[in-house]
């Protein structure tokens, strides 16, 4: 399995030198926001995108029919799309909130370290069920196919949220933010495991 | 001992229908599977592999069932295939630092000698290779851990026949070692001629000949008539024919009888593309 994630890892070289370019600009940006969380959240995202990214590389290179001739099982290969995706959403929680937090304390605004834990917990809550979703989708679809689906997903959920707005916004409200960043991560942790199994399933009944 | 045994292997797409495939490589031997594009070779490997579920049958390989013991079976394959490989900002270097972590047996002195045969440079990137190069790379990189099956999916299909002739060598090579066998689905007929054992002949999903090639060459012959005799002909003796303007060819199974039985007629021997076509145009099994 090792050897699939450095695979990954060398696949993705040009496309990660693109995303230290992004944090760059991000850098900056963080400077004149009031709101370094934002900025935090956007490189969070490059992150996330990078093993989707991995798959399209993959599909490019016709991989997938390469890789089954190789003495790995199907259940590491998924496996190792998904160490990818949890190693790649830490590490844009941690550079994401870490970039915010030096640039706070360069402004002399130094931040609450409650506020640092929430934001990074969020973050990479948010990550994990992007990966979550992202993935089985991907196993099934392909890439193409599965972005255009999460957008319809996304869609779908932002209707049915703003339909029951009102008790949901009143209950998140009165929610203690520590009880509301336990029970995400939560949920995106068992999310996660959940859409490794719902992966693991798709690829071992598949024909590559 | 066989390296590859293969027993009614069925795989039923909405177009396509892999039928009762059979199939054996014995060790130390080079199988040529043949056959034209869309008959089913690629499918069959496929299956071989483990990259789709089958609808029915076995594969053994070196006598252990592979839907059960693939993972550990698959530190002694090698598979080359025409296009699937590594992504193409990849250069040899990098193929290695994988690779090792992938088989136990992974030599990369050994890979680096390949490197050196083909004059390949370890740090140019694969898009930067020529299609040839490419090829060998792919081979390098297959032969390095030291696989005693080697299971080729057209490997020398576009290539010119410098590259190609190289590349033969070099399986002729790495078959010295009665231990090792392989696999080669070409529809170049001719490189199979130069390489392989025995010639299986997949057509439309359905295994049509399993033979020593020396046997095919030896018996089957080409018989030419003119058109005004082939009415005198016995449909039985031949496999399948081809009309000219002037004359008729016929694909026949043993050439020295027919040389008895139709004195008159010329009868050459058949190459294994000869054999192919007419099958193929045939239908026969």
């Amino acid at each position: 399995m090792t050897g699939f994630i450095l695979k990954d890892l060398l696949t993705l070289r040009r496309y990660m030198k693109l995303v230290a370019f992004a944090m760059a600009v991000f850098a900056v940006m963080t400077w004149y926001l009031d709101n370094p969380a934002v900025v935090s959240a956007m490189i969070a995202v490059q992150f996330a995108m990078l093993p989707v990214a991995s798959f399209s590389y993959d599909h490019q290179a016709r991989w997938e029919l390469f890789a089954q001739t190789l003495p790995v099982s199907r259940r590491e290969i998924v496996a190792s799309k998904y160490v990818l995706s949890i190693a790649f959403s830490a590490l844009g929680t941690i550079v994401g909130v870490g970039l915010a937090l030096g640039v706070c304390l360069l402004k002399g605004e130094p931040a609450e370290s409650r506020d640092v834990a929430l934001a990074g917990g969020f973050i990479f809550g948010a990550s994990l069920l992007f990966q979550s979703v992202m993935i089985p989708l991907i196993f099934k679809f392909g890439v193409e196919k599965s972005r255009f689906m999460l957008l319809t997903v996304m869609g779908i959920a932002a209707l049915l949220g703003a339909l029951a707005n009102m008790p949901f916004m009143d209950w998140l409200a009165e929610t203690s933010p520590e009880a509301l960043m336990a029970g995400a991560l939560a949920g995106a942790v068992m999310l996660t495991a959940v859409s490794f199994f719902i992966s693991r399933a798709i690829y071992e009944a598949r024909d590559i | 001992m066989t390296a590859i045994r293969v027993e009614g292997l069925r795989k039923r797409y909405p177009r396509f229908e892999l039928k009762n495939v059979s199939l054996e490589v014995p060790r130390g031997s080079i199988v040529g599977f043949i056959g034209e594009n869309g008959a089913g070779k690629t499918t069959t490997i496929k299956a071989i592999i483990g990259a789709i579920r089958t609808d029915g049958g076995t594969v053994e390989i070196f006598g252990r069932d592979f839907a059960r013991h693939g993972k550990a079976l698959k530190q002694d394959i090698a598979v080359v295939t025409e296009e699937s490989f590594f992504h193409e900002e990849f250069a040899a270097k990098d193929i290695a630092l994988v690779m090792r972590r992938m088989y136990v047996r992974w030599d990369d002195a050994l890979f680096r000698r390949y490197l050196d045969r083909f004059n390949l440079p370890a740090d140019r990137r694969i898009k930067e290779l020529s299609r040839g190069m490419r090829m060998k790379l792919a081979i390098a990189t297959a032969l390095s851990h030291h696989p005693k099956l080697l299971i080729l999916d057209e490997p020398t299909s576009g290539l010119d026949p410098v590259v190609r002739s190289e590349i033969l060598d070099v399986f002729l090579e790495f078959i010295q070692d009665e231990e090792r066998s392989i696999l080669f689905s070409s529809h170049i007929t001719t490189d199979l001629e130069k390489i392989a054992d025995y010639i299986v002949f997949i057509h439309d999903g359905r295994v049509v000949l399993n033979r020593p090639k020396d046997e095919l060459l030896a018996e089957y012959g080409i018989m030419k008539c003119g058109l005004n005799e082939l009415e005198r002909v016995d449909a039985a003796d031949y496999v399948g024919v081809r009309r000219y303007d002037f004359g008729c060819e016929m694909l026949v199974r043993d050439r020295q009888a027919m040389r008895r039985k139709y004195p008159h007629l010329t009868i050459d021997p058949a190459a294994v593309e000869d054999i192919m076509l007419y099958y193929a145009r045939s239908g026969q099994s």
